[in-house]
């Protein structure tokens, strides 16, 4: 009975393209994952990392505070990223970028745009927001120099002086 | 922020951290027994080669999306064949259910100031006879609720079977009412090729019938096809053997085909006593369909659920603010913008 119901609405079925048959999974579950997750950044206190739904109707769009790690040149700053998660999470990464200006080998400076492999092609299903944040504070102090979104970052990274003075320059505190 | 921790449906998540903390290996075995890609309980767990499991549906769909060839935790190579189900672990997965429940009630109990102190003289023989049969008492509740929970479900199975029942002759899946007339016909009206009937039921015949007589559906896994190859005419021919919708264009056939593979062949991973009715998993299919085709309406829906369930408070609230901004010029923009907000 309910086959028979359902396809008199073929219109908006046929009308779809190839692009979304990405997204094999129902949002109900994306949405139980993301509250576990949130749950999960609640109740662990890791140092220095943080991040919460942008509104209270969207669990889709995230908000993330990242503060430099100690003994890092970043050390005492703190940046703003946005999260946002596909359809298809956590099958498909979710897309991340640095609101707060970064001045980083591997961040884009003016778009906030991230190079870091498990956002891109290394990503895993297991990764969670905690996972991510995790990594990201960690490429704070440890750049991949051989890959740089940033090239002029790059160059000078091994003299702090100079890449404290551009970093401080194009920071904006939160 | 603090709309979020305060939040109910927050509150409701069972997560390990149910557990207090001086409880680490409880929170630790819950945590074991979870799916690290849907963090949920396993469901259906298969084991690759490397010796992590996950979800059987979780898994696949990680393998159909990503084209990824190894396992999500430790990068070791893994395929699609490679997936073993591990009876065990859901055995251990439907004992713990039930227990946690118990546990946490129990801890909770224990939370209370007088509880805890009625434990500490234990040595007293009639404090410790009280505390001993609460906890019995309870057992039994948990466990009526736990049966209870299950009842509807293998009710349901059981009507499934009665409306169709599985030909002796082919095998196909025929209405009762139909049944006599299916046979006279020469199982003419099987969706089922000629052919595999033929050598099925020549097995059949040698074998004996199955073991499992109540089980209607066949162990059958649906093959992935070489989609590509396959005209929008075979493609539908196939669907409509499984029984499932044939509209739609080719990328649309396609995707349900896949979907449909996917949630099948999970559910045969199950034991046969945790496995959905086809009829569950086709009502499974189509939700998965509308949500595809319906993408992010979600925010909205819930927004106007909130908005309907405490309109009445909203309105309590708008009045009562109305009324302290009255001396102000302009208050009823001030209001529309408040309500909005919530």
């Amino acid at each position: 009975m309910d086959q028979l119901t359902s396809s008199l609405a073929p219109a908006s079925v046929s009308r779809k393209s190839v692009a979304d048959a990405s997204s094999t999974t129902a949002l109900g579950s994306v949405t139980k994952r993301l509250t576990n997750e949130l749950m999960t950044l609640m109740m662990s206190s890791s140092p220095g990392i943080s991040a919460f739904p942008k509104s209270d109707g969207n669990l889709f769009e995230w908000i993330g505070t990242i503060e430099g790690a100690k003994e890092t040149i970043y050390s005492g700053l703190k940046f703003r990223i946005s999260i946002a998660f596909g359809p298809n999470y956590p099958y498909g990464a979710p897309s991340i970028k640095f609101d707060t200006p970064c001045y980083h080998p591997n961040v884009d400076i003016s778009s906030g745009a991230i190079c870091l492999d498990i956002l891109q092609d290394k990503w895993s299903a297991v990764y969670s927001v905690h996972t991510i944040l995790l990594s990201l504070q960690s490429l704070l102090g440890e750049p991949n120099n051989a890959s740089p979104l940033n090239p002029d970052a790059a160059a000078i990274w091994n003299s702090p002086t100079d890449f404290k003075a551009q970093l401080m320059k194009h920071y904006r505190p939160l | 922020m603090s709309v979020w921790t305060m939040n109910p449906k927050l509150q409701a998540i069972e997560d390990p951290t149910d557990f207090p903390p001086e409880a680490k290996s409880l929170q630790q075995l819950d945590a074991a027994v979870r799916c690290s890609i849907c963090s949920e309980f396993f469901d259906g767990p298969v084991s690759l080669q490397c010796g992590h499991s996950f979800c059987s549906l979780c898994i696949r769909n990680t393998m159909a999306t990503t084209s990824q060839s190894h396992c999500p935790t430790c990068r070791a190579p893994a395929k699609e064949s490679h997936l073993r189900p591990n009876s065990l672990l859901e055995d251990i997965v439907s004992a713990w259910k039930p227990a946690r429940a118990y546990i946490v009630k129990l801890a909770k109990q224990d939370d209370q100031p007088a509880r805890k102190k009625r434990r500490l003289d234990e040595s007293d023989p009639p404090s410790s006879a009280g505390p001993s049969r609460t906890p019995s008492a309870n057992s039994t509740t948990v466990e009526r609720t736990q049966l209870s929970s299950l009842l509807p479900m293998d009710a349901h199975r059981y009507k499934a079977s009665d409306s169709l029942v599985a030909c002796p002759l082919c095998k196909a899946e025929v209405p009762m009412d139909n049944i006599n007339y299916h046979i006279d016909s020469g199982c003419a009206t099987s969706l089922q090729s000629p052919k595999s009937q033929n050598s099925k039921a020549q097995w059949s015949s040698i074998m004996g019938p199955k073991s499992k007589g109540k089980e209607k559906e066949s162990d059958d896994r649906v093959p992935k096809l070489a989609y590509d190859t396959l005209t929008q005419k075979q493609l539908r021919e196939r669907l409509e053997r499984l029984g499932l919708l044939t509209t739609g264009d080719h990328s649309v056939l396609v995707a349900r085909h896949q979907q449909w593979a996917m949630l099948w062949n999970a559910n045969l991973d199950k034991s046969t006593e945790h496995r959905e009715s086809k009829e569950k998993l086709r009502r499974t299919l189509r939700k998965w369909e509308s949500e595809r085709h319906a993408p992010r309406k979600e925010k909205p829906a819930v927004d106007s659920g909130h908005l309907k369930k405490y309109s009445s408070e909203f309105k309590r609230l708008t009045e009562a603010a109305r009324v302290n901004k009255a001396p102000l010029v302009g208050t009823e923009e001030v209001v529309v913008v408040d309500s909005e907000d919530l």
